[in-house]
């Protein structure tokens, strides 16, 4: 089976399991929030910032801290107990296709509903800014490819973390552990986007592109440049060593 | 009978190592955040009670709530696994009575996890703040007082997790109710006495009547959602 025909079959599994509910939910709420609260964002004085700028900068560093690395793992539950139930994974195993390449489809497929959610959170900024500004009587909406150049960046940055939180979920047969380090590993992410081996943790990388921006945006923050050197070698190795380790396991637990 | 019984299904699911391990990362956090860097703390004019718990409880109620959503979402997912729910009810056993002897097994494990982090904030005021019995005291009325305040999100997750059946559906309700508490903490009102906002109310800053309100509001949300649970299974019982 070719690569696109089996994310077809993975897609067709995940379309009854509710989890679009889940992932578009909090970005419903997020938004809603930012529209009942915007008189806020007038009142935002020594940082230095414009009030649509905050208005759309907090919900995203808001998303970027805990809703989205918390929907990736919630979304990794999903692939993984799908197949668990009824012995389905045991039935995939029996397939002539590859362990690694099934595991390398469903990872495509976490990256896909974490791709859905991005889209929708930018997808609402634009009607939310709209009321937003109706009711302010003060124009809240951005520049289109500002909004979307830092969605594309914040997703871009979460994928070794989706590596590792899938690496997880495929090696912990136990789902207490796999959800409970994945659920622990996103709280100390703003402790530790402070320090100076930030790189090594990829769970801060997408809370980390939000405040960097932030405080671009911030003219009174002071600048939070952060180096391309260790970062980008350490990413790539960090998603490549996840990916590996997660098709090596992928299914060893059922052939035994 | 039925609590015996949840604790032997809970022995091989991780379920108290995973306490033990979450406990005791709650724990450590008020112990990393004040031995990294005590000169911040302790020259403050406040209580020791009021610094610690202003420093730590958010951080360590953050933690314990997951760790709660997080339990009960696998207390459910034992049964609904492989079909072990429709065995329970072949069992001369009410839902109800399964309903709550779960929640009693998480009420003793959240007051152990409790122990521990009102334990490692004892040790902080004791190591950095040379604290007398009064503020032993007050640590331990926190503690006492935050377990009343866990009950609404314990009743409530795992009513939550005894309707879905499917684990992912119950772990994203709990963690975009938690997800909302960091949105609103900052507002007051009613809101504040949502059950998942409740756990982030810190004892040492509350008045008496303040206390006594967030009490008999946590009370009455606990009997609200047993209730409303007793409701759903009468119900569920004429459908299936």
């Amino acid at each position: 089976m070719s690569f696109l025909s089996l994310a077809g079959v993975e897609l067709r599994k995940t379309r009854r399991s509710g989890i679009l509910w889940i992932l578009v939910i909090p970005v419903f709420l997020i938004w809603l929030t930012a529209v009942i609260n915007a008189d806020i964002n007038f009142t935002i004085g020594n940082e230095g910032i414009s009030p649509e700028n905050n208005f759309f900068i907090q919900s995203f560093m808001g998303y970027a801290w805990f809703m989205f690395p918390a929907s990736i793992v919630i979304s990794t539950v999903m692939l993984v107990q799908t197949e668990r139930k009824n012995k389905g994974i045991l039935k995939m195993l029996a397939l002539p296709v590859s362990a690694a390449r099934l595991c390398l489809v469903k990872f495509s497929i976490l990256l896909l509903l974490a791709a859905v959610q991005m889209f929708f959170m930018t997808l609402a900024y634009f009607p939310s800014a709209a009321i937003a500004s109706r009711i302010q009587d003060y124009n809240f909406m951005l520049p289109v490819m500002d909004i979307l150049r830092e969605a594309g960046i914040i997703y871009i940055s979460s994928i070794p973390m989706a590596a590792f939180f899938w690496m997880l979920a495929v090696s912990i047969q136990t789902p207490i552990f796999s959800m409970g380090v994945g659920m622990a590993s996103i709280v100390p992410s703003v402790l530790l986007i402070n320090t100076k081996i930030w790189f090594a943790y990829p769970m801060c990388y997408p809370f980390l592109m939000a405040a960097s921006r932030m405080h671009e945006l911030a003219s009174n923050m002071g600048t939070f440049a952060f180096e391309l050197m260790p970062f980008i070698p350490v990413a790539v190795g960090c998603t490549v060593v996840c990916l590996f380790a997660a098709c090596i396991r992928f299914g060893q637990a059922e052939r035994r | 009978m039925t609590s015996a019984l949840e604790w032997n299904k809970l022995k091989r699911t991780g379920f108290f190592p995973a306490f033990l391990a979450g406990g005791l990362l709650a724990a450590a956090a008020p112990v990393v955040n004040i031995g990294a860097r005590p000169e911040s703390f302790v020259n403050k004019q406040d209580s020791p009670a009021v610094i610690l718990m202003g420093a730590n409880w958010q951080l360590m109620s953050m933690l314990l709530s997951f760790l709660l959503i997080i339990g009960a979402c696998i207390m459910y997912h034992t049964e609904f696994a492989d079909n072990a729910m429709q065995r329970m009810d072949t069992l001369p056993k009410r839902p109800e009575s399964l309903f709550f002897g779960k929640c009693s097994v998480l009420l003793v494990l959240t007051a152990g996890a409790l122990v521990l982090g009102g334990a490692a904030l004892w040790f902080c005021g004791w190591k950095w703040f040379s604290a007398d019995r009064i503020f032993t005291t007050e640590i331990w009325k926190s503690m006492g007082f935050s377990f009343a305040m866990f009950l609404p999100l314990l009743l409530c997750m795992t009513a939550v997790s005894s309707i879905c059946k499917n684990m992912w559906i119950s772990l994203g309700i709990g963690t975009i109710c938690l997800f909302m508490t960091s949105i609103l903490q900052n507002g007051g009102g009613i809101l504040s006495y949502l059950p998942f906002m409740m756990p982030m109310k810190v004892y040492p800053n509350l008045n008496g009547a303040q206390a006594v309100r967030c009490l008999i509001i946590s009370c009455g949300e606990t009997a609200g959602f047993g209730l409303l649970e007793i409701i759903y299974f009468k119900i569920r019982r004429n459908f299936t």
